[in-house]
């Protein structure tokens, strides 16, 4: 009896700080300053992907839709003809039209187009010249072939140029002042109270909660947007800018990467403009459905998920008559609680807006046998050196 | 202690001597000092030594090759053409060490830095910009010579161009991001299998231009045309620059460029052997 609990007293012993090894060691490689994907081909492949990418790729069905913000594309037409556009659409008292295009410099022929521009739209700019002391933009592109005083929004995506797009800034520095975000100037011009909810969680970073792509969003071509009967724009939010013309021909001027990329590892193509990813970031908004990001639980998990499993494999490895399922197991066990990991941190993203990051969790759990055997030859060499107690001597 | 001796032996005997350096080009005031105070023009194909000495004057450049490698001097100056090129040898990154560079600029990136700043990442462009007015050449659209047509529209050429092709409806039929701002497209493809109008515009974030249509001919207007030429060559007087004139602006007004060309090169050369 006392030789059963001292045996297993020493299992929680050497399991536990194997474990306690194996975390240090995921932890160092998860936060220290060093990109660990670098000598690993598949990791450089999947280093712009996220489990929870597969939720808005694959599994969210139905499309959802949102009749709140219709898009018009203007991608192909001149600035007269964008003007046109502005003033028929303003004639049926949209709620909201925001401008996601920038004439920067005046042509000597935008009579109609500036005419059609004041001060009720949401004009788009782009913020430069981002200086480290001041933690503020200094310059910006803006429109400027009116003079009109007008509700900005930036429209910087918190990606780099090859990069997908997942999270946006609500609002940023420019020139000493606080500017707000395109979407969320949209956004609060719309609805006040939505706004001050976003105000509230004061996130210096919001994850974008994508609805869906150019099909979640009611859009109009430049000829529809003519012709048309546009009703039903009235009191509803219209945001112009440039979308393909078709649902099958991509134009690449402002197209983008996000998590909807139906191929979301690799090369692949960019597949959301940048209009749609707004409207994606007004519908999180206005619907309040805002994605909460895992804290100290993901290190808490990963830590507990850890122990189990080293447990589990010390049980199987350190015992005589055990050891022939030790590989069996420790792999299958390695497979299963991986895929059910991912598999819940899916389902709180999808159902409860929770986004925990199970990235430490599946690494604790990927190195935990190979720190096993570390810490077996370690435990053994201090057995034979200074009589150290462990599960791995000899004896 | 013999395996001392022969690396020391393979270090003496392998120690990466200049061998013949040649002149691979030279441009501007490059000269070779030949006896004392006595300086020649370097010319192309030139045998230099390791100890013989360079001038190069102001805007003066020369490319040598050592073996594989070539090595140029455009600095103004006096040189000895062995310690130059030991001294380039030395300024180009080795495959080491650009190779350890890489690694050490890759392990600086981290994804954290990421959250902790994300200002620094805000550099992506959501929105599209309509700048000052370009040109395309020629001013009205694109020029069809034989089977090719030929886009160009001015454009900085360090920022990605997009390039878009419409129907006669304007239904956007292909869209490329070229790194210059002229393509070249076969007229035969599948793309131009309708004849008819098309629109292209060829627009970088700085330059805006307006769309722009040109047609692709039918098969009828083609044949129309063949037919009117067959007939004006027949009644066409070679000699005769008045009727060369006339054949230039008849194959020009149904864009047939080269013909055009042609005809009016054979003019010109007319008037020049009669004066």
């Amino acid at each position: 009896m006392i030789k059963h609990v001292k045996k297993n007293w020493l299992l929680y012993k050497d399991s536990l700080i194997a474990t306690v090894l194996v975390y240090v060691v995921a932890i160092g490689l998860k936060n220290v300053p060093f990109n660990s994907h670098l000598f690993d081909p598949i990791s450089s492949s999947l280093e712009d992907f996220e489990f929870s990418d597969l939720l808005y790729s694959r599994f969210q069905s139905p499309t959802k839709v949102d009749t709140n913000i219709i898009i018009v594309d203007v991608a192909n037409l001149n600035r007269e003809e964008i003007g046109k556009v502005i003033q028929r659409v303003k004639a049926f008292e949209p709620g909201v039209i925001g401008l996601d295009l920038i004439f920067q410099h005046s042509t000597g022929q935008d009579s109609l187009l500036v005419s059609s521009l004041d001060q009720d739209i949401v004009y788009a700019c782009y913020l430069e010249g981002f200086e480290d002391d001041l933690k503020c933009f200094g310059k910006a592109i803006t429109t400027g072939i009116t003079n009109e005083k007008r509700i900005e929004g930036f429209t910087n995506f918190v990606a780099g140029p090859a990069s997908t797009v997942r999270t946006f800034k609500p609002q940023t520095c420019y020139n000493g002042d606080s500017l707000l975000a395109f979407p969320v100037s949209i956004a609060k011009q719309f609805n006040i109270d939505a706004y001050k909810a976003l105000g509230l969680r004061d996130a210096p970073l919001e994850i974008i909660n994508y609805t869906g792509g150019q099909k979640s969003y009611s859009t109009l071509t430049s000829p529809e947007a003519l012709s048309m009967n546009l009703e039903f724009v009235k009191g509803k939010i219209v945001l112009i800018g440039l979308l393909s013309p078709d649902y099958g021909t991509p134009v690449f001027e402002d197209l983008h990467f996000t998590p909807l990329n139906k191929k979301y590892s690799g090369k692949t193509f960019p597949d959301a403009y940048g209009v749609v990813i707004h409207a994606n970031v007004i519908s999180m908004i206005l619907e309040e459905e805002y994605i909460n990001k895992s804290g100290w639980i993901q290190y808490v998990l990963a830590m507990l998920i850890g122990l189990i499993h080293m447990v589990l494999f010390t049980h199987y490895f350190a015992n005589h008559e055990r050891h022939m399922w030790y590989h069996l197991i420790a792999k299958l066990a390695q497979l299963v609680t991986s895929v059910l990991f991912i598999f819940l941190s899916l389902i709180l993203l999808a159902k409860m807006n929770y986004k925990l990051d199970v990235t430490l969790t599946v690494f604790v759990i990927a190195l935990s046998i190979d720190f096993l055997y570390f810490y077996e030859a370690w435990a053994k060499f201090l057995n034979v050196k200074f009589g150290y107690k462990t599960i791995h001597s000899n004896e | 202690m013999n395996n001392l001796v022969s690396i020391l032996l393979w270090l003496v005997c392998c120690n990466p001597a200049i061998a013949s350096i040649e002149v691979f080009s030279v441009s501007g005031k490059v000269e070779l000092l030949k006896e004392a105070d006595v300086w020649v023009s370097v010319q192309i194909r030139d045998v230099l030594s390791s100890t013989d000495r360079l001038k190069l004057g102001t805007g003066g450049n020369i490319i040598l090759i050592e073996k594989d490698r070539i090595y140029e001097v455009s600095k103004e100056g006096m040189y000895v053409v062995g310690k130059v090129i030991r001294k380039l040898d030395k300024s180009s990154k080795s495959l080491t060490a650009s190779y350890l560079n890489f690694i050490w600029q890759e392990l600086k990136h981290h994804d954290a830095d990421f959250e902790n700043h994300p200002e620094k990442y805000m550099k992506t462009m959501g929105t599209g910009i309509r700048s000052a007015y370009g040109f395309m050449f020629p001013p009205d659209g694109s020029v069809i010579l034989g089977e090719e047509i030929f886009f160009l529209w001015d454009g900085n050429n360090e920022i990605n161009q997009t390039f878009v092709l419409g129907d006669q409806d304007r239904n956007t039929l292909l869209s490329l991001v070229l790194s210059d701002s002229s393509l070249i497209m076969q007229s035969k493809s599948e793309l131009f299998s309708r004849p008819g109008t098309y629109y292209w515009k060829g627009f970088s974030t700085n330059i805006e231009i307006n769309p722009t249509s040109f047609v692709i001919p039918n098969d009828d207007s083609k044949n129309r045309i063949a037919n009117e030429l067959y007939e004006f060559r027949n009644k066409l007087d070679e000699d005769k620059i008045s009727d060369l004139l006339r054949l230039g602006a008849f194959c020009e007004k149904n864009l047939l460029f080269v013909e055009a060309i042609e005809a009016y090169q054979q003019a010109v050369k007319l008037a020049v052997q009669s004066n």
